[in-house]
C-alpha cells in the first residue's frame, strides 16, 4: 500500500488516550511540493495526528511512510533528521533574544568546544532574512529582539528557521491565529513561497478562508476520522464552509 | 519508568526521615550521666566521707531529698542563640549537664538572639504550662513583663538569664543569673583606653548590633564611658550575617578605620569578631599591636588571638554556669520554694598576662 | 561600536552606575578612596561574593532559584575542616568537599526537574536540612584552621599577592571570565537563556531542558563549595554557622547587577559589578561618616536607585514575557 509518489503517508493510524480513541484509523498522504490544508473542529484529532507524524508520540496502531519507506518508532530527533519540522502555535521563539540567536535555537553553529561562531550565525541569519524572509522593514536586522516584532514577522522568523534547516515537510499549527489581516496576508504569502522552494506544507487552521486560499488540497478530520479529502479546485470556499457547518451540527454522514 | 523512580525516591526519603528520628531521638533519651551531685560546700567531717562515697555511686543528693530523678518537673529553657552559637551553645551545654544530673524534663528553645522571636516563644512557652521557664530578658521589660504576669497567674515559675528583667523580678520574684553588663562594659573600655594610651581627640571604633539595643548594652556602656572621657567613638554596625561570616564585616570595618586616621582602638562585641581580628588586620595591612583590640567573649580562638597579640583584652563570662545554675536553681525552687539567687557570671578581664589561668576550661569548651 | 553597546546594555549601565557611586565616594573622602588600601581591604570579601554571584546568574536566568547555597557554603567548610583535622592533605580535602557539594547541587537539580518540585521550596528545605546536618555533625564546635595559616595552600586561595593584593579577587576574575564566555559565547549559555525565556519552546527545539537545569544547580553547588572553603581559610577557622550570611548578599548582588527575576536574560559582568556595588556601598557609607543607624537606609536607597536605572537603560524587556 506504500506509494513512492507521496512525500509522507500515514496508514490506518489509531491512537488511544486511556479509553478515549483520538484517532480512528486515519490514513492521509502529503504529496511532494504540495500544500495540504487540515481542517477540523477542536478535539477532532488534528493535534494528535500531527504529534504522531512528527514523532512526539507513538501511534497505537498503523504505519508511517516517508518517501515510500516505512518508518518504525519515529521520534522527534528522527523526524528532524528526515526533514519534518513543526512550527507550533507559540512559534517556539525566545522573545527576549535577537533573531540571530533564535534562528539557531538548539542547533547552534559551534566549534569543537561548543563556542558559538557568532559571526557566522549572524551572516547566515542576514542571508536568510534577505533571501527567504524578504524583510523590507528597515528597522529589522539580525540583532532585533524577537519580542519587539509583530506576530506576523515572528511567524516569518519561525518559518524561515524551518526552511533554513532543510525541512522537506513543514507543519504549520494555526499560523494565522490572533494575527491582523495584514499580518495574516504576510504569513500566507510566505507559505506560498515555501511551495516555490519545492517543499511541502501541512497547514492546520480553524480559519477556513486562510486554509482554502493557500492549500492545494483540503482534508477534513472529525472525531478522529478523515471525513473529507478534496482538491481545492473542486471545492469552492462556500462549499467547504457548508460542510464544516454540517459537521458542527453533527450531520457528518451527509458530507 | 519515571513513576517508579519517583516512588523509590520518595520511599527512600521517608526511610531516611524515620531512620534519623529514631537514631537521634534515641541518643537524647540515653541514660542520664551518672555524675555525682556535689554535697553543699561545708566542712566534711571524717564520718561523712563514707556518705560521700555513697553519693558518688548513687548520684543522688544526700542532703536535699528529691534533688535527683525528677522526671515530673518540666522546664522550658531559653538558650538565647542558635545551636551553633558560641555563647548560647555554652549556656546550652551547662543546662544539658544539669538536666542530665537531675533527670528532669527540659525543652530547649533557640532564638538566634532575636528579641521579637524570643517574645513570641515566651508566649508560646507559657501556653504550654511548664513548671518553670528559664527566660532571657533581651526583648525588654515592656514586652516581657506582661507575659511574665500571665505566667505567674498560671503558677509557672519564671527566672531570668543573661539579660535581667528587674521589673518582673520585683513583682513576681525569680532568679537572675547573668553578667553585670555595666561593670563589664566599663571595665573593658577602661582597659582598652589604658592599653591604647588614649589621648584627647583619639578615636575608638565600637562594633555592635546597634539596631538591637538589648544586644548592645555592654558596648553602649563602653561608648558612654569613652565619650565621657572625651574620646571620639565611631559606631560600626554588625548584622547577624556578619556574626555567621565575620569576613563580611571587612568592608565596613576597613572603611571606618581608613576614613579615621585617629582611630587607636577597636572594641568588638563577641568572640567570633575577636577571633577574626587576624583576618581584619591582614585586610587592613596591620600588624598585631598596631591598634588595640578589646571586647567581650572568650573561647579557644579568642585565647589564640590573645596569645598571638592581636587582641589585648577581653571580658570573660561563665556561660556554662549560666545554664547549669539556671536549671539547678529552678529545680530547687520547684521542690522547696527557695533557691532564687542573683548570680553575676561575668568573669575576669583576660589579657596576655593571665590567659594561661583559664586555658584549660576554655579549651574544654565550657569556659567562656 | 553601537552594536556592542546595544547587546551589552545591562553590563554597561551597571558598570556606569558603579563608577558613579565611586566618584561620589571619592569626592566625599578622597584620602580614603584614592588610596589603594581600601580597595585591597574590600577585595578580601568581594572576591568571595563575586565568585558565587556570577554563578547564581545562570540559575536565575534558567528560571530557577537556589536558597540552599548558604548551607552548602557551610557544608563545604565543614567537610574541609573535618577532613583536615583528621590529617588529610588539604588539597584532597578541598577536592572532596567540591565533589560532595557539587553532588548536593545535583540532588537539588534532580528534585526540581525529575520530581517537578518548586525550586524555591525544595532548596529552602535543603537549606534547613543541610544546616541541621552541619550543626549535628560538628556539635556546633568550631574547627580551627590555624595550622594552615602560613601554608602555601592557604596563600594559593586567600593569600596576598605582593603582600597586599587578595588572591581571591584573582579567582573571582577567573570565574567571571570563564562564565562570561560560557554565558554569551557558548552553546550552553544560549540554552540556559532559551529555557528561561520560553521553556516549552526550548524543549520543542530539541534543547535538553532537564540536563541544562541540573547542570546549573551543580554549578551553584560547586561555587558555593569553593566560597565555603575560601571563607573558612580566610577566617582561619570553620564556624558551624558559616554561610548563612551570604544569602541576601548574593541575591542582592545578582539583581542589583541587572539580571531580572523573570529569567531568560542575564548579565555576568553585571553580576560582578553588582558584587562590587554591594561591597563598596557598605564601605563608602561608613567612610563618609554615616555610621550606625544610617547604613541600612542608604544601602536600600542606593539599591532602589540602581534598580530603577536598570529599567531605563536596559530597555523594557519585562513586557515581552
Amino acid at each position: 500500500m506504500n506509494d513512492n509518489n507521496f512525500l509522507m503517508q500515514t496508514i490506518n493510524i489509531s491512537k488511544y488516550y486511556g479509553s478515549i480513541q483520538a484517532l480512528k484509523g486515519v490514513s492521509i498522504d502529503v504529496g511532494y511540493n504540495e500544500i495540504l490544508g487540515l481542517v477540523g473542529d477542536n478535539g477532532a484529532g488534528k493535534t494528535s495526528l500531527i504529534k504522531t507524524m512528527t514523532g512526539v508520540q507513538q501511534p497505537d496502531s498503523g504505519e508511517i511512510y516517508w518517501k515510500g519507506k516505512k518508518i518504525i518508532n519515529l521520534d522527534v530527533a528522527r523526524a528532524r533528521q528526515l526533514g519534518i519540522t513543526t512550527v507550533f502555535q507559540d512559534k517556539a521563539l525566545s522573545p527576549q533574544h535577537p533573531i540571530w540567536r533564535n534562528i539557531f535555537m538548539g542547533r547552534e553553529l559551534t566549534n569543537k568546544l561548543g563556542l558559538i561562531n557568532i559571526k557566522k550565525q549572524k551572516e547566515e541569519t542576514l542571508k536568510l532574512m534577505k533571501e527567504k524572509m524578504s524583510f523590507t522593514s528597515a528597522t529589522i536586522d539580525t540583532d532585533t529582539i524577537v519580542g519587539f516584532m509583530s506576530g506576523g514577522e515572528q511567524q516569518g522568523v519561525a518559518i524561515s528557521r524551518a526552511l533554513y534547516f532543510d525541512s522537506e515537510l513543514i507543519i504549520l499549527d494555526e499560523p494565522t491565529t490572533g494575527l491582523s489581516l495584514t499580518e495574516s496576508k504576510k504569513v500566507l504569502d510566505f507559505v506560498i513561497s515555501i511551495k516555490k522552494e519545492g517543499k511541502s506544507v501541512v497547514f492546520i487552521s480553524h480559519n477556513l478562508f486562510h486554509a482554502h486560499s493557500v492549500a492545494d488540497r483540503i482534508v477534513i478530520i472529525d472525531r478522529g476520522k478523515i471525513v473529507g479529502n478534496f482538491i481545492k479546485d473542486s471545492l469552492p470556499l462556500s462549499e467547504l464552509e457548508k460542510k464544516m457547518y454540517l459537521i458542527a451540527s453533527d450531520e457528518h454522514a451527509t458530507i | 519508568m519515571n513513576k517508579m523512580l519517583k516512588t523509590i525516591f520518595v520511599a527512600g526519603l521517608c526511610l531516611v526521615l524515620i531512620g534519623s528520628i529514631s537514631l537521634f531521638g534515641c541518643k537524647k533519651e540515653a541514660a542520664p550521666a551518672e555524675e555525682a551531685v556535689e554535697a553543699p560546700a561545708e566542712e566534711a567531717p571524717a564520718e561523712e566521707e563514707a556518705v560521700a562515697a555513697e553519693v558518688v555511686a548513687g548520684g543522688e543528693s544526700v542532703f536535699i531529698p528529691g534533688l535527683k530523678a525528677m522526671p515530673d518537673i518540666h522546664i522550658i529553657f531559653f538558650s538565647g542563640g542558635d545551636p551553633g552559637d558560641a555563647y548560647g551553645g555554652t549556656v546550652y551545654k551547662g543546662a544539658v549537664d544539669a538536666q542530665a544530673i537531675l533527670g528532669c524534663k527540659v525543652d530547649y528553645v533557640f532564638s538566634g538572639w532575636d528579641s521579637e522571636k524570643m517574645t513570641k516563644q515566651f508566649r508560646e512557652a507559657v501556653a504550654l504550662k511548664p513548671d518553670a521557664i528559664c527566660m532571657m530578658g533581651h526583648a525588654g521589660p515592656e514586652a516581657l513583663t506582661p507575659i511574665a504576669e500571665e505566667a505567674n497567674a498560671a503558677g509557672i515559675y519564671v527566672q531570668w538569664l543573661n539579660v535581667d528583667n528587674p521589673e518582673a523580678r520585683a513583682k513576681f520574684g525569680g532568679s537572675f543569673i547573668g553578667p553585670n553588663m555595666l561593670a563589664q562594659g566599663e571595665a573593658v573600655a577602661a582597659k582598652v583606653a589604658e592599653f591604647a594610651s588614649l589621648k584627647a581627640g583619639d578615636a575608638v571604633i565600637v562594633v555592635s548590633d546597634w539596631k538591637n539595643p538589648t544586644r548592645a548594652i555592654r558596648e553602649q556602656v563602653s561608648v558612654d564611658y569613652l565619650e565621657a572621657k572625651g574620646f571620639k567613638v565611631i559606631k560600626v554596625n554588625v548584622t547577624g550575617e556578619m556574626g555567621t561570616n565575620p569576613e563580611l564585616l571587612i568592608p565596613e570595618l576597613s572603611g571606618a578605620y581608613l576614613a579615621n586616621p585617629d582611630v587607636k582602638a577597636i572594641i568588638q562585641p563577641g568572640n567570633q569578631a575577636l577571633g577574626a581580628t587576624p583576618m581584619y588586620f591582614d585586610a587592613m595591612n596591620l600588624q598585631p599591636g598596631d591598634i588595640t583590640v578589646g571586647g567581650f567573649g572568650l573561647d579557644p580562638t579568642v585565647l589564640e588571638v590573645i596569645k598571638s597579640g592581636y587582641v589585648q583584652v577581653t571580658a570573660g563570662q561563665h556561660g556554662y554556669m549560666e545554664g547549669f545554675l539556671g536549671i539547678i536553681s529552678a529545680a530547687m525552687y520547684l521542690l522547696y520554694g527557695y533557691g532564687t539567687i542573683t548570680y553575676d557570671n561575668s568573669a575576669a578581664l583576660i589579657t596576655k598576662d593571665n590567659y594561661m589561668d583559664v586555658e584549660k576550661t576554655v579549651n574544654a569548651g565550657v569556659g567562656f | 561600536m553601537k552594536k556592542y553597546f546595544d547587546s551589552h546594555r545591562l553590563d554597561i549601565s551597571v558598570s556606569f552606575f558603579f563608577v558613579l557611586v565611586m566618584i561620589i565616594f571619592i569626592i566625599a573622602r578622597p584620602e580614603v578612596f584614592l588610596s589603594y588600601k581600601i580597595y585591597m581591604a574590600v577585595f578580601n570579601t568581594l572576591g568571595l561574593v563575586a565568585i558565587l554571584t556570577v554563578t547564581v546568574v545562570f540559575l536565575i536566568v534558567v528560571g530557577e532559584i537556589d536558597l540552599s547555597f548558604p548551607s552548602v557554603i557551610g557544608m563545604a567548610g565543614w567537610i574541609f575542616a573535618l577532613l583536615f583535622k583528621v590529617g588529610i592533605n588539604p588539597y584532597i580535602c578541598f577536592f572532596i568537599a567540591l565533589i560532595v557539594c557539587s553532588f548536593i547541587g545535583f540532588l537539588n537539580g534532580i528534585m526540581v526537574t525529575k520530581l517537578g518540585l518548586s525550586s524555591l521550596v525544595v532548596t529552602l528545605s535543603m537549606n534547613f536540612l543541610l544546616r541541621g546536618l552541619i550543626v549535628i555533625g560538628s556539635q556546633a564546635e568550631n574547627i580551627s584552621l590555624v595550622p594552615l595559616r602560613a601554608s602555601f595552600f592557604r596563600s594559593l586561595f586567600v593569600g596576598n599577592l605582593g603582600g597586599i593584593f587578595p588572591v581571591q579577587m584573582i579567582w573571582a576574575v577567573a570565574f567571571t571570565v570563564f562564565f562570561y564566555f560560557l554565558f554569551y559565547r557558548h552553546r550552553f549559555g544560549g540554552h540556559v537563556c532559551f529555557i528561561g525565556d520560553n521553556t516549552l519552546s526550548a524543549g520543542e527545539m530539541g534543547i535538553r531542558v532537564d540536563r541544562v537545569k541540573i547542570t546549573t544547580f551543580i554549578m551553584v553547588g560547586f561555587s558555593s563549595a569553593f566560597v565555603g572553603i575560601l571563607s573558612s581559610l580566610l577566617n582561619n577557622v570553620f564556624y558551624a554557622t558559616s554561610g548563612s550570611g551570604y544569602l541576601l548578599l548574593i541575591l542582592a548582588a545578582v539583581f542589583l547587577g541587572g539580571t531580572p527575576t523573570w529569567g531568560g536574560i542575564g548579565t555576568i559582568i553585571g553580576a560582578l559589578m553588582g558584587a562590587f556595588i554591594i561591597s563598596f556601598i557598605q564601605t563608602g557609607i561608613i567612610a563618609v561618616g554615616l555610621t550606625g543607624y544610617f547604613t541600612d537606609f542608604f544601602f536600600g536607597l542606593i539599591m532602589i536607585i540602581a534598580l530603577i536605572s536598570h529599567r531605563f537603560t536596559g530597555g523594557n524587556l519585562r513586557k515581552l514575557k
